[in-house]
């Protein structure tokens, strides 16, 4: 082995040594990076909350009462952000959701003009513009419906095969500011002189002459079917578009007892205070998001709104006819 | 000074191959302890952000609602894995809202500048720490960023894993080493044995010691060189062995063939001697017959008839030819014994031909043949040599060429050759030729050319080899070209030394 080869080898092995040394140069005991976040929603809006807190402008900010903001708001911000754009000659520059735990809340920001647009069931909608002053604009397709209604059902293989059968029996309603979970079903049972009580649990006795019911909360609509379904109510109250979706075979199961009248789907409200050139420009701007792929694909985002329209009466005429039901609860 | 020039291939070997496996294992286990190191840490970064994501995931709306206890417990549930060792909850401005491992730390409503960092930061953000990895996320509903995350995950299990690979890289790099140490010293004693022993059969071998051969039992190269170095070892003392003998022999034959050439001389001169002794003997009768016969043929002793005439005259030319048999014969045992002296004094060329162009005209003309003489010029008038043995040679070869010749021509030519320092004596005939075949042997006794050729011709076989023996003691050497039935030249050449009185004056 010449000394040529040897030095040849020799300073290869030192090469892999060196190597080996600099990239395992050890990281400083204290060092800081940043990794992209993993949340995408994050890392695009940021530049833009950015740019919301460096200029002065007005923010439209819609109101929403879920038990989930973080559910909830990816669906309401691309709508906000497109109206908020709509207003840029209002003064607009942000859009913003604002997401209250509760209805007593919500009323509560209304009140305080906190928030400019909230969408509701006629209902709560009704409660809202006689406590809080708001102002119904539009009506809302929501879940590609212009109305819907209640169905009340129990199981096909109990002793209840109409609305009659349900005296001494509990049902199941969603939730006491529920329009078709609550107002519908209840109004529907007094005109059929049916005495409809609360009860506290789903054990409590209900009078022969009765018919019980308990707010089941549920996340989702379909819980109440299959409170059913599972035999802890005898009979309850969903909307028809959730029953409507239930599964064929789980429907044969089920004997419908009786079905509410229509009511609009969903009600756009806006504060009382808001200057008329922004509720005219909010009205044509979601009077044609259905038109533009752009408006279509925040609407679908929008708890699959397929478009806004004109109450076809009227919105007095809409919040009327829910006063005289809820006066026939009383 | 350690002289590392001197140092034994085996150790030289061994000590690079040593440092060069010691070098690799202490990189390749460095390399690896940091690849490890690398690997963790990116592990615990996913770590941390996976834990951050879930977090977030979780406690996004308890951060919105500002359910405070809830996301202390929340944070607080991920500690009792022990790789979580800290965990803050800031609210939209960076406020410490929950600090999971220390509830009652005066910080919580505090603005830390980590939280306002991480509120602002649109990525989530590592802090590397001496004993744990800071990883902070900021959350963010729609375009509201409502607070920010920040766990700590401990290091203690990367400095643990760590110190393990580096104890179990240490003790594989020794054992390696070691191992690799040993199999160096194996294979540089592998490698080097041969090549020892190769160089130690060629030492002895240097020194004169052939008796040995280089033994190696691997088949490789070396094995190669070494059955090549026994071959030639071998093939070097049998090729010694045979010098040897061949001078042996060579000596032996060198002292056989002084004696047998001692005994030649001697056998020679006793020869001669006896030629010599003899032929005086024989010439002295002779020359009485001879003489006798002369008397007898003119009379002295009475007239003698026809017959009586014949007889003494074939007895007188059988006489004669005896005579000139004994006189050749005494001349070339002479020569062979030495007894002939050349003698070296000045004499006259030109004459010399002259008065030997007298001679052999008158004999040509008698055997109807036409003798021309040709003398340069330029040849000296006086040369320095033995002119009687000179005028032999002539006349033998003048007399040959007359003999051989029935018709035509006898050329007698001389000519000097100044450059070469030679001068030249041709005799050229017009006879029957010499055949190839006997042109080497023209010049040996007793020869003459055998077959019809000679029969008719009659000669003691002596004349050629007297003329060439005196040819050679004068210094000079005589050759001969023929053709069948056309002719024959005969060429002398002497050393031409020009005797100072001939020598021209300027």
């Amino acid at each position: 082995m010449s000394k040529r080869h040897l030095v040849a080898i020799v300073l290869s092995t030192l090469s892999i040594f060196l190597q080996a040394c600099s990239s395992a140069t050890p990281t400083p005991a204290t060092a800081t990076k940043q990794t992209t976040n993993a949340n995408p929603a994050a890392a695009t809006m940021a530049p833009t909350t950015q740019a919301t807190s460096s200029v002065a402008g007005k923010t439209l900010t819609i109101g929403e009462i879920a038990s989930s903001p973080s559910a909830t708001i990816p669906k309401f911000q691309p709508l906000a952000d497109y109206l908020a754009a709509s207003l840029a000659d209002a003064g607009y520059t942000a859009g913003a959701v604002k997401i209250a735990p509760d209805f007593d809340t919500m009323i509560k920001w209304l009140k305080k003009d906190e928030i400019d647009l909230i969408f509701d069931s006629p209902y709560p909608a009704m409660i809202e513009v006689d406590q809080a002053g708001v102002k119904p604009i539009l009506r809302r397709w929501k879940g590609g419906v212009a109305i819907y209604s209640t169905i009340l059902f129990a199981r096909t293989d109990s002793n209840i095969q109409s609305i009659g059968d349900l005296k001494g029996k509990m049902l199941a309603l969603e939730e006491p500011t529920s329009t078709s979970g609550y107002m519908l079903p209840k109004a529907y049972l007094a005109a059929a002189g049916l005495q409809i009580v609360e009860k506290p649990s789903v054990d409590a006795p209900v009078a022969s002459n009765e018919v019980g019911y308990i707010f089941v909360r549920p996340d989702n609509d379909v819980d109440i079917i299959q409170w059913v379904l599972s035999g802890k109510t005898p009979a309850g109250a969903v909307n028809s578009t959730t029953f409507n979706a239930f599964s064929a075979d789980g429907k044969k199961t089920l004997v419908v007892l009786g079905e509410t009248e229509a009511v609009p789907r969903h009600i756009a409200m806006v504060r009382s205070d808001l200057e008329s050139s922004v509720v005219d420009s909010i009205k044509a701007t979601l009077l044609k998001m259905d038109s533009t792929s752009a408006g279509q694909a925040i609407l679908t985002q929008f708890e699959k709104t397929t478009k806004f329209d004109e109450f076809p009466d009227g919105a007095a005429a809409a919040l009327a006819r829910m006063r005289e039901l809820y006066k026939l609860t009383q | 000074m350690i002289n590392r020039a001197t140092w034994p291939l085996a150790i030289k070997l061994t000590l690079v191959m040593t440092v060069m496996i010691v070098l690799t294992v202490g990189a390749v286990t460095l390399l690896s302890i940091r690849r490890e190191q690398a690997t963790f840490r990116t592990d615990l970064e996913q770590q941390g952000e996976l834990l951050l994501d879930s977090l977030t995931a979780s406690g996004a709306d308890l951060l919105y609602r500002l359910q405070l206890t809830s996301l202390q417990n929340l944070i607080g549930g991920l500690g009792t894995t022990k790789a979580i060792v800290a965990g803050w909850v800031y609210d939209a401005q960076g406020h410490v809202l929950a600090d999971a491992f220390s509830p009652d730390s005066p910080l919580i409503g505090a603005v830390d500048d980590s939280g306002k960092n991480l509120v602002d930061s649109p990525t989530t953000v590592f802090n590397w720490q001496d004993n744990q990895l800071l990883a902070g996320k900021a959350v963010v509903l729609g375009r509201q960023t409502i607070g920010a995350f920040r766990i700590g995950l401990s290091t203690a299990p990367l400095e643990a894993k760590m110190i393990t690979l580096r104890d179990e890289g240490l003790l594989v790099a020794l054992v390696a080493s070691l191992t690799g140490i040993v199999v160096s010293i194996l294979l540089s004693r592998t490698l080097t044995e041969p090549l020892r022993i190769l160089t130690s059969a060629t030492e002895r071998a240097a020194q004169g010691d052939l008796s040995q051969t280089a033994s190696i039992r691997s088949h490789d190269e070396v094995a190669i060189l070494a059955n090549s170095f026994n071959t030639m070892v071998v093939r070097l003392r049998t090729t010694i062995q045979e010098m040897q003998q061949r001078t042996d022999e060579v000596r032996r034959s060198e002292q056989e063939l002084k004696a047998a050439n001692a005994l030649a001389q001697e056998s020679v001169r006793l020869k001669s001697e006896f030629l010599s002794a003899i032929s005086h003997e024989l010439r002295t009768p002779l020359n009485a017959i001879l003489g006798f016969s002369d008397l007898l043929l003119v009379g002295m002793f009475g007239p003698l008839n026809e017959q009586q005439t014949t007889k003494v005259s074939r007895l007188k030319e059988n006489g004669s030819r005896l005579l000139l048999l004994i006189n050749d014969l005494l001349d070339l045992s002479r020569i062979e014994a030495g007894r002939v002296e050349v003698q070296q004094k000045p004499f006259a060329p030109h004459l010399l031909i002259d008065h030997l162009t007298e001679q052999m005209e008158s004999l040509a003309v008698q055997n109807s043949l036409i003798f021309e003489k040709s003398v340069d010029p330029t040849l000296p008038e006086s040369l320095v040599g033995d002119e009687q043995r000179l005028e032999q040679v002539i006349v033998n070869l003048v007399s040959n060429a007359i003999k051989f010749t029935r018709e035509g021509s006898i050329s007698l030519k001389v000519w000097p050759d100044t450059a070469a320092q030679r001068w030249l004596i041709s005799v050229k005939d017009t006879g029957i030729g010499i055949p190839p075949h006997a042109l080497d042997t023209i010049f040996e006794e007793f020869r003459q050319v055998e077959g019809g050729y000679s029969r008719p011709y009659q000669g003691t076989g002596l004349g050629l080899a007297i003329t060439r023996n005196l040819v050679r003691l004068m210094g000079g050497k005589i050759s001969v070209t023929s053709t069948l039935d056309v002719g024959s030249t005969f060429l002398v050449e002497l050393p031409l030394v020009v005797a100072e009185m001939s020598k021209p004056t300027i």
